[in-house]
């Protein structure tokens, strides 16, 4: 799993570059994201600027993320969705749940 | 007046007292606090270099030739400054190789010649024996000067007396019993020799204060100092004082003539055999060599600063210069001072004494070691060998003493005793070359030395030593004055035409000449051999210490042989306690092991400890010899340990044994498969072609770690190597971190940290870790050890076994590829057989899974349905259900688990569970979906897993369709009056995000014909082999197309479409439709 994780100063940016977000590395992803706040990193951000197709195990890790930033105070943010993913979202109402900004600059703008 | 029995009593005394201090000395020495070993007494001991030739020669010399009797102490002083690098290299070299003598010493460094060593003996010998017969003549004459000298009281009986006329066989006599006593007292030559040391020392400040005393006497008593005789002898003869003081004149004192006795003189102090026992065999501490060169010139300097008053009063006195060799002597008698005399005597007798004692003690060891030692080995004599040893060396004394007597005998009252002393140095002059060079030039062997000393010798002998035979009237003159059958050019005084010269410096150019120029000429021109070689690294770089001379051997016994055989051969030669003392102190530092013997890497160490050890006894070439006969008798021998590569190291090409060993180990690859045998195999076939002494080939286990597969020493043993992680060697490491071989060819130069970091570095000199690798990754490490030899590993060998580990690795490599294929079938079939039960375990879930869900969709008047599930996996989390409110209403639900597993499929009938509930607690989808997701949420978000979900509801008779939706899929719902598809879509969070979700329940009016299609995403979301979606407008084509097919048949078209769509492959998704066409709305048949 590619993940490219930096510190900015407002939050915890994590790029996945993967094209695929699906039932192969969501496990993956989903443990990663449950670590950094077990870490106690409040704010990240996801970047998901390179994943062209998410199935449902992909929004399962990322709503299992949401879930632990809720348990931990914090929140987890979604930026730059391609269309196809950004249409799943709205397919299944996820994107009433996250906060999803167009591009990350704008993401880290709102902390 | 002092009568002749006082003499002799006077005598007696003197000897008790030589006899009480060398006992005592011993006595002293036994006990541990040894009154010899120190400087003063090394110092004094070292003028033994003094004797009678000195006390009544120099001043003979004096009162006939003037001053150049200086130089033969003048030479000595000038050696004396080079002692501190040529003298204690020397000690050095003898201590550590057990020297006994200075034949010893030089045929040690030519190889341990047995034919050198004895050359050297019977040139020391020869040169000895007219030197002893001088100091016997001394004593006699002195003795036989004092007996009949008017002053003392002689009676007539006495005058034929047995005393008087053989004093110098009772001389003799005594010096054959104390050498015994206290020369010969055990067989180790190499044990100093204490007592006579002791005497040799007292001897040594006797005949100083004597001369001294005399001295004193003369030029203060009896002249009134030395400007008051030398002005007297100019007066009354100033001839002779002319030609006494004067430098060059006459032929006796031309420069040449003290160029030669200088530098005789200055060779003789190192040379003369005397001088190498004292300083050399005698000597406790290098550092008593240090105040030796300062004091020894000093006492040269004393017992000759009266040399010349004495002489010159003795002319004064007696008129003339004849008898002048005795004037110390003469003039205490002349003036009527007896007891004076009888002390000037005694130093005499000293002077004589120690000289024979000293010399004739060196000179039987060089008999016994180099002469007769051949002999009784030859002889092959069996017996206990020590007692025999210690008689022969006694009886050398005597045979030396008592040649010394015969000479003095036989030709004794020809030459004046300073000529003897000169045709001794001259002789031994002849040893300088190979000695010098022995020292300083590693390229001197042999042949040289010995034909050298051979060449040199022979112009000795025919130069001075016949022609003083010659003067002794033993021979005609006529050689001496024409030349051997008239031919003048042979001249023995004059040799090859070359006249002008004294008799000394005639002998001494051609001498030196043949000798250094046949010495450089065979050293340069012959090889040396191998023995040769390794002698002369110990001697050239002996001061060199760090770098170990054992480190240096390149042999071994081929059979190992026990302490015990070693202990019995040592007893014959040195005694059962010397050599069980010399045995212990060798285990001390070794360790042996429960078979009574040493490791085998310590055998060759052994061999040459007990081979240092006897040649303190016999000299190191009888004790070579002796070692290595007793050796073979036994069936071991020294053999060489890389004699395979002797011819590989001087060509490019491969030596035949490199490639038979190629040969030979591709020939154990190929012949086994079994890879215990074929490594097994190679570690005999290493060890038996180059008998390293260690052998351990490891390969790595799974962990990583290295298991060792086979360890075998010299002697074919298989021992235990341990198994270790690459980490735990500090080259092993390396060499996995490198890929590159790691060897170290003399670890005695590592430093001390790789020392620790490396295992076993205190057993061996030399490894070797060869990397047992072929394309990848090492598969094991092959380890050579060896512990004696330093520079094992050259580039030819480290090659060879680099390609033997190479061949190794691909043996490793086949076996296990053809181990992993037999695992990887074992795993299918397991896998099979575990896949199987699984298989049914999951066939039977997803039996009862698919029960769960309508085996056929509800029939119902106004509406039909048709529907189809197929999971991706055995169980899914695709679900749709359908519930009959009454007969007009019916619900219809499908619904999407994430995930595909069984928590997937367990979510889905908890799921059918309360929804079944909850179906009949409200009938409005969005509330439904509410209160199920309220009621979901907390197992959904444990489980972490959501559900996306779509509900409708019927009226078939108002043809309204209310539905709600949780995130899922757009249903299609085909509108037969326009012929197009439509998507529906209500506000909905998906199931188990959060509690208190609102969903929106939107509703639509039906009409005949119409069809709505509820779907999973694995429909529209399966991809084609380009990665394209099968797609929301490929399903709305299908329905429009075919929607007035059977519904059952559209759906499975659709599938069968989807099917084709893959490619043909099993789909990655579960997939599930459920289709519901509109009938004739149901009120019109009630109608």
């Amino acid at each position: 799993m590619d993940l490219n994780i930096t510190q900015n100063d407002k939050a915890l940016i994590i790029r996945i570059n993967e094209e695929r977000l699906d039932a192969h590395n969501s496990a993956e992803i989903k443990q990663e994201i449950k670590r950094l706040f077990e870490d106690g990193h409040k704010n990240i951000l996801v970047e998901l600027k390179n994943v062209r197709f998410i199935d449902s195990s992909g929004l399962g890790a990322l709503v299992s993320g949401f879930k632990n930033a809720t348990t931990h105070q914090g929140s987890l943010k979604l930026s730059s969705l391609q269309p196809q993913v950004k249409s799943m979202f709205e397919l299944t109402r996820l994107h009433r749940v996250f906060e999803i900004f167009p591009s990350t600059s704008e993401g880290l703008a709102s902390y | 007046m002092i009568g002749t029995g006082t003499v002799i009593i006077a005598i007696l005394i003197y000897i008790a007292l030589h006899f009480l201090i060398a006992t005592y000395a011993y006595t002293r020495y036994k006990q541990g606090r040894s009154i010899v070993s120190n400087s003063v007494v090394y110092f004094l001991s070292i003028t033994v270099y003094c004797t009678s030739w000195t006390y009544y020669g120099s001043v003979g010399k004096v009162a006939t030739t003037g001053l150049d009797f200086i130089v033969i102490y003048l030479g000595p002083s000038l050696t004396a400054f080079s002692w501190w690098f040529l003298l204690r290299k020397i000690v050095r070299i003898a201590k550590e190789n057990n020297i006994t003598s200075i034949a010893d010493f030089i045929s040690s460094r030519y190889g341990k010649s047995q034919f050198l060593g004895a050359l050297i003996t019977i040139i020391a010998v020869m040169g000895i024996i007219p030197y002893i017969a001088l100091q016997i003549k001394a004593v006699s004459t002195t003795f036989s000067i004092i007996c009949n000298h008017p002053s003392f009281n002689i009676t007539s009986e006495f005058q034929n007396n047995l005393i008087l006329q053989n004093s110098g066989l009772l001389f003799a006599i005594f010096l054959c019993i104390f050498g015994i006593i206290f020369g010969a007292r055990t067989v180790a030559i190499t044990e100093r020799h204490e007592g006579l040391v002791a005497a040799i020392a007292f001897e040594a400040v006797v005949k100083l204060l004597a001369f001294l005393a005399v001295g004193i006497y003369v030029t203060y008593f009896l002249f009134n100092g030395f400007a008051d005789i030398f002005a007297r002898l100019e007066s009354a003869r100033p001839e002779l004082y002319d030609s006494l003081i004067t430098i060059g004149g006459e032929a006796e004192t031309t420069y040449a003539n003290w160029a030669t006795t200088l530098f005789l003189a200055m060779s003789s102090i190192m040379l003369l055999p005397r001088q190498f026992q004292i300083m050399v065999i005698e000597n406790s501490d290098e550092k008593h060599i240090k105040s030796a060169m300062w004091r020894f010139p000093t006492y040269l300097f004393a017992i000759n600063f009266f040399v010349v008053p004495i002489a010159f009063a003795g002319i004064l006195l007696s008129g003339s210069n004849s008898g002048a060799d005795f004037f110390v002597l003469t003039i205490p008698m002349n003036t009527n001072n007896s007891w004076l005399a009888i002390f000037a005597f005694l130093g005499g007798f000293s002077a004589a004494a120690g000289m024979v004692i000293v010399e004739s003690v060196a000179a039987s060891t060089m008999i016994l070691n180099h002469l007769l030692m051949p002999l009784v080995f030859l002889l092959r004599i069996k017996e206990p060998f020590s007692r025999l040893l210690l008689s022969l060396r006694r009886l050398s004394i005597i045979i030396v003493i008592f040649l010394g007597y015969a000479y003095y005998q036989i030709i004794g009252s020809t030459y004046m005793l300073v000529n003897i002393g000169l045709i001794s140095f001259s002789a031994a002059a002849h040893l300088a070359p190979s000695l010098i060079g022995a020292l300083y030039w590693r390229r001197g062997n042999l042949f040289g030395a010995a034909a050298g000393m051979i060449g040199g010798f022979s112009v000795w002998f025919y130069t001075l030593l016949l022609p003083s035979f010659i003067k002794s009237g033993w021979w005609d003159t006529e050689l001496l004055e024409k030349g051997p059958f008239g031919i003048s050019i042979l001249k023995p005084t004059a040799l090859f035409g070359l006249s002008g010269l004294d008799i000394w410096s005639n002998a001494l150019f051609w001498g030196m000449l043949f000798n250094v120029g046949a010495y450089l000429l065979f050293s340069i021109i012959m090889e040396q051999s191998e023995i040769e070689v390794e002698q002369s690294i110990k001697f050239v770089d002996s001061f060199k210490t760090e770098q170990r001379i054992d480190s240096w051997e390149t042999k071994r016994l081929s059979k190992p042989v026990t302490i015990m055989e070693f202990v019995t051969l040592m007893e014959n030669f040195i005694g059962e306690e010397q050599a069980h003392t010399a045995i212990s102190s060798y285990l001390i530092e070794h360790e042996i092991d429960e078979k009574g013997m040493v490791s085998e890497f310590e055998l060759p160490n052994l061999k040459r400890f007990v081979e240092k050890t006897i040649a303190g006894s016999v000299g190191s070439a009888a004790a070579k010899a002796i070692v290595e006969s007793h050796l073979s008798e036994i069936g071991s021998q020294m053999e060489s340990f890389y004699d395979a590569f002797r011819s590989v190291r001087s060509s490019l090409e491969e030596s035949r044994e490199a490639l038979y060993v190629r040969l030979k180990s591709s020939e154990i690859m190929n012949r086994s498969q079994d890879l215990h045998l074929i490594i097994n195999e190679l570690a005999e076939l290493l060890r038996s072609e180059f008998r390293f002494d260690l052998i351990v080939i490891r390969l790595f286990n799974a962990e990583g770690k290295l298991v060792s597969w086979s360890s075998v020493n010299r002697a074919s043993d298989n021992i235990s190597a341990p198994d270790i992680f690459p980490a735990d060697d500090h080259f092993i490491h390396e060499l996995m971190g490198s890929r590159r071989l790691q060897f170290a060819n003399d670890t005695s130069k590592l430093t001390h940290y790789l020392k620790s970091a490396g295992t076993d570095m205190d057993h061996f000199t030399a490894f070797a870790h060869i990397p047992i690798a072929g394309e990848g990754e090492p598969a094991g490490v092959l380890s050579i050890f060896s512990s004696s030899i330093v520079g094992l590993f050259t580039e030819e060998l480290l090659n060879l076994l680099s390609s033997l580990a190479g061949q190794l690795a691909l043996a490793v490599q086949l076996v296990d590829e053809r181990g992993a294929k037999e695992h990887e079938r074992e795993e299918k079939e397991l896998a099979l057989l575990k896949n199987a039960a699984v298989t049914r375990e999951m066939e039977l879930a997803k039996q009862i899974q698919l029960s769960l869900m309508p085996e056929h969709p509800p029939k119902m008047q106004g509406v039909e349905f048709a529907s189809l599930t197929s999971s991706a996996d055995h169980v899914g989390g695709d679900y749709y259900d359908f519930f009959t409110r009454d007969n007009r209403i019916i619900d219809a639900v499908i619904a999407d688990v994430s995930g595909h597993n069984v928590g997937a499929a367990l979510i889905m009938v908890e799921t059918r569970s309360v929804l079944r509930v909850q179906v009949n607690i409200c009938n409005s989808p969005g509330k439904i979906l509410s209160s199920l997701n309220d009621l979901l949420n907390n197992d959904l978000s444990r489980a972490e897993l959501f559900i996306t979900m779509f509900y409708i509801k019927y009226d078939t008779v108002s043809q309204w369709l209310s539905y709600a939706s949780a995130g899922h899929n757009h249903p299609l719902l085909f509108k037969a009056s326009d012929g197009i598809c439509q998507e529906l879509d209500a506000e909905g969070l998906i199931l188990g995000v959060k509690e208190g979700v609102h969903f929106e329940e939107k509703s639509i009016l039906l009409d005949h014909g119409d069809i709505l299609l509820l779907y999973t995403d694995g429909l529209t979301e399966t991809t084609d082999s380009s990665g394209e979606m099968f797609g929301i407008e490929r399903l709305s084509a299908i329905l429009q197309e075919l929607h007035s097919s059977p519904l059952q048949n559209l759906i499975d078209i659709i599938y069968r479409e989807l099917i084709i769509f893959a490619g043909g492959v099993k789909l990655s998704d579960d997939v599930s439709m459920v289709a519901m066409r509109v009938e004739h709305s149901s009120l019109y048949q009630q109608d």
